[in-house]
């Protein structure tokens, strides 16, 4: 039976909508293609080989040889393992809080001052754009127990000649200090832009209810923030868990592995002790923990924004 | 050439003398090295021992160039300190520099892992056994495994001590110092004033600090593996480790990780060091600058077993994946011949494994010739297992954990032991 006029165009109808959407779609992936291709290529094919690589020894320079769970035994039986997680992690505990204060100050500060703050935005965000090798040079410098400035000024304070990298108590949270400064114009700027970003009339409103300074930050900026905090935290946990280049450049992990870090570890286990499964099963490691603490944080904090 | 008589000729007898023309004077150049014996293009990659060590190797090359003219030779470097990340990436590239400058704390690891050349053949070829037997038994033996020899001993960096005898003299100590461990605590004592310091030794493992533990070390007998290397030989290495301890303890030290090796240096050369623990190419600098005191070379006081000085080795090998071995090995016995290896190592003041060219050496350097003379013979080096430099990054944290006063001797030998046992 032949289609009415109405049926047919019915039909008609359905197939240029699908095939609309079939444009439409294959356009969006045409589009998407490139970093998707670039996301397959550089980031899951080689966590794909890391995770293979895991079970294997060698693989780099010599042909791999299967090794079955043995890398991933030694993962948990090495004591260096365990103190280079918790090292990263009382890193990631003592750098994130204190970047993220003094970003917020910095940002409450920039966002008041009406004149030069462009100046002041580039001076700021200044050594963020610093290669980390000069930021360990310049820090080199000023904590030096003979001659850096910082040391200059402890000694006339106190008398006391500090061994900032040189004393295992305070390695890391000297590298700590070190990261929080080249941070700090990054995240000054990106919570800045966080303020900038708050509408006006609520606070005009709260004004006008008699709410103070102090009040209308707790009451009204910090929740009006958490979007932007949500962002800060799940970023600046991933960036600081990988903390690789000042140990490498100032300590090389120690003194007595104090600051020894997961990143450190898997370059060490690769380059150094030319064993690239152990390496590669850490670094598999240090992916768990990343997307574990990430999912977490995630989760927690989703129920809040 | 006129538009008419160019029409006489096709297209394609153009392109083929034109080409040809081209072409004849690359065959003839190509055929003409051929006949030389060698062509290509060689990279040849090191360690820099001088800041001038780029011209220093072009020298080699240009005399190279002189006997093989079609060889190209491109030299490169590695920085010490990440001198594994950087071979490895290259060996891993499947086409790694074709000579390879390598130290004994790490070619055993790669001739296990086959990317080094077998050079046996070669080496016991009969035409080259006169440079062969120049070269000390001793060096050979470092550069060999039961699976092969792995390269070309040239080089060894001797590990010195460096005296102010300034401040020795004003502390009545030049004499007695280098008698015995209590001699040495003694002069460190009676230099350390102020903000000088009786002793330096390294001890960040950036800085290679096991380099200075090492005499102390092998002067009690012990050693990182035992006769066998089936465990670790420490073992009566306790009370050598615990006077490395006591030094720091007795604060006759710069405090533990204060200063690096380079810092140790700048204050031997202002003279807030009495006894620095160096290595030779510094002698350079202190001559080229000398410092406002009288200094002298030196080696550690002798131990219960013996009197040794620590020092690593250089050796030239081959990569595997090299297409051009022929002329690798003809550079590299170019580089090891005695005129060669003997100018360079007087340019940087390191010390060669050719017996027949000692004497000719360090004619302006006393101090270079005693090192030669008096140090070499008692040179103990590393054992070249594959896993000896990870045996010694990993059992330094114990070490510098001990300098900081956290265990004694007895306690740090016993945790490296069992950090190195777990690797063998």
């Amino acid at each position: 039976m032949a289609a009415t006029p109405s049926q047919f165009s019915a039909i008609e109808h359905q197939t240029r909508r699908a095939s609309a959407a079939l444009r439409r779609d294959l356009t969006a992936y045409a589009f998407l293609a490139p970093i998707l291709l670039f996301f397959i290529v550089f980031m899951a094919l080689p966590v794909v080989w890391l995770f293979y690589l895991s079970f294997q020894n060698d693989g780099i320079l010599a042909p791999a040889r299967f090794a079955g769970l043995d890398n991933w035994r030694r993962t948990f039986a090495d004591r260096l393992v365990l103190k280079c997680i918790g090292n990263t992690l009382y890193y990631c505990l003592i750098a994130i809080p204190t970047v993220f204060v003094l970003g917020m100050i910095v940002a409450l500060s920039l966002e008041t001052i009406r004149r030069g703050a462009a100046i002041l935005r580039v001076i700021i965000y200044f050594p963020t754009l610093q290669a980390s090798l000069i930021v360990a040079l310049i820090w080199t410098f000023m904590i030096h127990p003979d001659f850096g400035l910082l040391n200059i000024v402890i000694r006339a304070a106190t008398g006391v000649k500090m061994n900032f990298l040189g004393n295992p108590a305070s390695a890391m949270p000297t590298i700590a200090m070190i990261e929080v400064w080249k941070g700090l114009g990054f995240w000054a700027i990106l919570f800045l832009s966080g303020l900038l970003a708050l509408p006006l009339d609520l606070y005009h409103a709260a004004e006008l209810d008699g709410a103070g300074p102090v009040r209308r930050f707790f009451s009204l900026t910090l929740p009006l923030m958490k979007p932007t905090f949500y962002f800060a935290v799940i970023f600046a946990t991933i960036v600081n868990l990988q903390l690789f280049d000042s140990v490498f450049v100032l300590t090389d992990g120690g003194p007595v592995n104090s600051t020894a870090t997961i990143a450190w570890y898997i370059y060490r286990s690769l380059f150094t002790f030319s064993d690239p499964g152990f390496g590669a099963t850490l670094s598999f490691v240090l992916v768990i923990v990343v997307v574990s603490l990430t999912a977490l944080q995630s989760w927690l904090m989703r129920a809040r924004v | 050439m006129s538009a008419k008589k160019m029409r006489g000729y096709s297209r394609r007898r153009f392109l083929n003398l034109f080409g040809g023309s081209i072409a004849v004077p690359f065959v003839l150049g190509a055929l003409s090295s051929r006949a030389a014996g060698l062509a290509g293009k060689l990279v040849m990659i090191k360690g820099p021992h001088s800041a001038d060590e780029a011209k220093f190797e072009a020298e080699i090359i240009a005399d190279f160039k002189k006997g093989n003219p079609g060889v190209d030779v491109e030299f490169t470097t590695y920085d010490w300190a990440n001198m594994n990340a950087q071979l490895t990436a290259g060996f891993a590239s499947g086409s790694p520099p074709d000579v390879q400058y390598l130290v004994d704390l790490i070619y055993p690891a790669y001739a296990e892992r086959g990317v080094l050349q077998d050079m046996t053949t070669w080496v016991n070829d009969p035409a080259w056994k006169s440079e062969r037997d120049a070269i000390a038994p001793f060096a050979w033996s470092l550069a060999k495994s039961s699976k092969g020899i792995w390269g070309v001993p040239v080089l060894g960096a001797v590990y010195n001590i460096f005296v102010n005898l300034d401040l020795l003299n004003a502390a009545g100590v030049a004499g007695t110092w280098q008698k015995s461990y209590a001699d040495m605590m003694a002069a460190a004592k009676a230099t350390t004033k102020g903000d000088t310091f009786g002793v330096s030794l390294r001890t960040r493992v950036s800085d290679f600090a096991f380099w200075d533990w090492f005499p102390y070390i092998h002067n009690a007998g012990a050693d990182i593996l035992n006769k066998d290397w089936s465990g670790h030989g420490l073992a009566g290495g306790e009370d050598a480790m615990q006077f490395l301890i006591d030094l720091h303890k007795a604060k006759v030290t710069p405090p533990v990780g204060s200063v690096d090796w380079q810092g140790q240096f700048d204050l031997f050369k202002a003279g807030k060091i009495a006894i620095y623990h160096g290595e030779t190419p510094q002698i350079n600098e202190l001559l080229a600058s000398p410092p406002p005191f009288k200094w002298d070379v030196a080696y550690a006081p002798p131990g219960p077993k013996g009197q040794t000085v620590m020092g690593n080795f250089g050796i030239l090998s081959i990569a595997a994946a090299s297409k051009n071995k022929d002329a690798a090995w003809a550079f590299i016995k170019h580089w090891a011949s005695g005129p060669e290896v003997g100018r360079f190592a007087g340019e940087v003041n390191l010390q060669v494994v050719r017996t027949d060219i000692v004497n000719q050496l360090y004619g302006d350097k006393p101090q270079m010739q005693k090192i030669q003379k008096e140090f070499v013979p008692r040179v103990k080096g590393v054992q070249p297992h594959p896993k000896i430099l990870t045996m010694l990054q990993q059992i330094w944290p114990v070490a510098e954990d001990s300098y900081l006063g956290n265990l004694t001797g007895n306690d740090a030998i016993a945790q490296m032991g069992e950090i190195i046992n777990r690797l063998v």
